[in-house]
């Protein structure tokens, strides 16, 4: 069954939202999960994403929350005129996490839940993780497409802002890859004898994947294996990226000290897999260290950073569902 | 007020929406009004979502209350997207239209939409008694050359994934008329939609309905493009108003999110005032 809802927030604002009640409730303890927002699109998510992820939940035993935050969706609220990346990096900084609360508040009020976990895509992913942080009673987290890193302010051009995004050492990779295949196809030199290719672009794009190719490969070379002994991870950054969220790390730290259950999800075409892997994943968790039991990282073949196609939604289910079914089984 | 609900439609779904009641009656709406907005199709809808609510929320505070909702295969109402059709969808909006005369009781009632919303409305006005106005925000009057453009999406994720086209358009038409689904930026596009999409075409037909309706033309040009005067002149006769807006396109992403559109918001509030005898 599905309810919309209305609730007051901490600024006795109305937000909305809509619960998700399992029809079958044989399990003797409740379990629930609530969908944060991605970014600043309405509650049912980019491509009808939550929705369709909620009523799957539903369907196999949970009971969903969705919500809209303050000045998004249906909520009450205003909201604040401002470049996009700002309204990003707001989220990453934490703009939801008051909301979001609230929203945890009275779905915990409503339901008697014995277990929460939190899920978020993109920006509502980085909001799930701050709440965790702080809330003690969470189980778990599924956190599709997290970002480690800020959006920067966008340069004058959209392709500026495509070079700008090359941040990681696989990327790079996969870049100088591509370009050397390039070279060799017919299709290339027929372009470039046409004058259809737009050089400026082309060298701005290869010179930063080679330079990103050699900094991350010379820090791998002479950074020491960063141990938990040697590094105050909730304190210091692991990595040197000017753009890496510190928020991220300490609040990933604080949620493995309070032992919740993590599900990370990435898309192989999104350059936020790529972050997470150069930035953080090949930094701190690497094969044997200390936060192994704790979580668990996916990579869903052929999908994009919104998860969009139905084969990737299919397989979306699929991962939701084991991971579920072994960490927190419904009990009956 | 505003309360969220299911409604069921006539094919015994359930609709989502939200009534924005207005909380009292302003002076300059001498009869009951309500306005019922019909959303666009495919991420438009999320994109333009809050530029809506604000809308409604505009409206609602000079006394007309609003009706939003999202058609069957949308937003939280049941189906997927795919399931539903141009037909579903305008049997949608006529459930709306009965479900606002039953919950308001106005004695005016004016139906608006943007974009595919507004054709959808376009579609649900012809032969409609019921109604009082319509409202098209950037109407698309070719819904058949819209559909048939977003293949391009399709094109370019094949790009993305395989770095060259597999199926060209012409071959993605072909798997929809075989009832294969072609992904669209995360929407299924195929049959019925498709094929009822090809069929409408404001700019060689004409509307058939005779109620006063109001374009607007949201761009950074003042002038009135050419398909909108085309339909001035083909529909000469009708009680049919075109303003220009020089407002940012809210369907599609923008660097700034999101400015107040007072020029927009008033420029349609003073069309349903004028239409509403004042």
């Amino acid at each position: 069954m599905e309810r919309p809802i209305k609730f007051i927030n901490n600024k006795k604002e109305s937000l909305f939202g809509m619960f998700y009640i399992p029809d079958q409730q044989t399990a003797s303890a409740k379990t629930g999960i609530l969908i944060s927002v991605d970014s600043i699109k309405p509650r049912i998510g980019t491509c009808r994403l939550h929705t369709i992820i909620a009523r799957y939940l539903m369907d196999i035993g949970y009971y969903v929350m969705c919500f809209d935050p303050s000045g998004i969706g249906d909520s009450e609220g205003t909201f604040e005129q401002k470049q996009i990346y700002e309204h990003y990096c707001d989220i990453q900084q934490g703009k939801y996490l008051n909301d979001s609360k609230d929203a945890l508040d009275f779905f915990k009020a409503e339901f008697n839940l014995s277990q929460i976990l939190l899920f978020g895509i993109c920006g509502g992913a980085i909001s799930m993780l701050s709440l965790a942080a702080q809330e003690s009673g969470i189980s778990g987290l599924i956190l599709l497409a997290i970002p480690v890193l800020f959006d920067g302010p966008e340069n004058n051009t959209n392709q500026d802002e495509q070079v700008s995004k090359i941040s990681s050492e696989v990327q790079s990779k996969m870049i100088i890859s591509d370009y050397v295949q390039k070279l060799f196809g017919l299709e290339t030199w027929k372009k470039i004898l046409s004058f259809k290719i737009n050089w400026i672009l082309e060298l701005k794009t290869v010179m930063k994947a080679v330079k990103i190719f050699i900094i991350k490969s010379t820090q791998k070379l002479f950074r020491p294996l960063i141990s938990k002994k040697k590094l105050n991870l909730e304190k210091v950054p692991v990595s040197v990226n000017p753009k890496y969220n510190m928020g991220f790390q300490s609040a990933f730290i604080r949620s493995i000290k309070q032992k919740n259950q993590m599900l990370f999800i990435f898309a192989e075409f999104d350059h936020y897999t790529w972050n997470f892997k150069s930035e953080f994943q090949d930094l701190v968790l690497v094969p044997g260290n200390p936060f192994e039991p704790f979580y668990e990282i996916t990579i869903l073949k052929k999908a994009n950073h919104i998860f969009s196609s139905t084969e990737t939604q299919t397989t979306l289910k699929e991962t939701l569902s084991s991971w579920l079914s072994r960490k927190f089984p419904l009990e009956t | 007020m505003e309360t969220p609900f299911f409604l069921k439609n006539s094919r015994s779904n359930r609709i989502f929406a939200i009534l924005h009641s207005a909380d009292s009656q302003d002076d300059s709406f001498r009869k009951k009004t309500a306005l019922i907005y019909c959303h666009p199709l495919f991420e438009e809808h999320q994109l333009s979502h809050r530029i809506s609510v604000n809308f409604a929320r505009y409206l609602t505070a000079y006394g007309c209350s609003v009706f939003r909702f999202n058609y069957f295969g949308d937003g939280e109402s049941d189906g997927l997207f795919e399931d539903a059709s141009i037909k579903s969808r305008v049997e949608d909006i006529q459930s709306a239209i009965t479900e606002v005369q039953r919950r308001v009781k106005p004695e005016l009632l004016f139906l608006m939409g943007l974009r595919t919303g507004a054709t959808l409305a376009m579609l649900a006005a012809q032969n409609c008694q019921k109604i009082n106005g319509l409202i098209c925000w950037a109407p698309i009057l070719n819904m058949g050359e819209y559909i048939y453009n977003l293949l391009r999406e399709n094109m370019s994720t094949q790009m993305t994934v395989h770095k060259k086209i597999l199926f060209d358009r012409e071959k993605l038409i072909e798997q929809i008329n075989q009832g294969i689904f072609v992904d669209v930026k995360g929407y299924n596009l195929g049959n019925p939609l498709y094929n009822q999409s090809l069929e409408i075409d404001f700019t060689k037909h004409t509307l058939n309905s005779q109620v006063p309706f109001l374009f607007v033309q949201i761009s950074n040009m003042p002038k009135v493009e050419k398909h909108l005067e085309e339909f001035r002149q083909r529909h000469n006769s009708y009680d049919l108003t075109i303003k220009t807006v020089t407002e940012q396109k809210m369907w599609v992403p923008q660097k700034m999110v999101y400015p107040s559109y007072t020029e927009l918001f008033s420029a349609t509030l003073s069309w349903i005032k004028e239409k509403a005898c004042l």
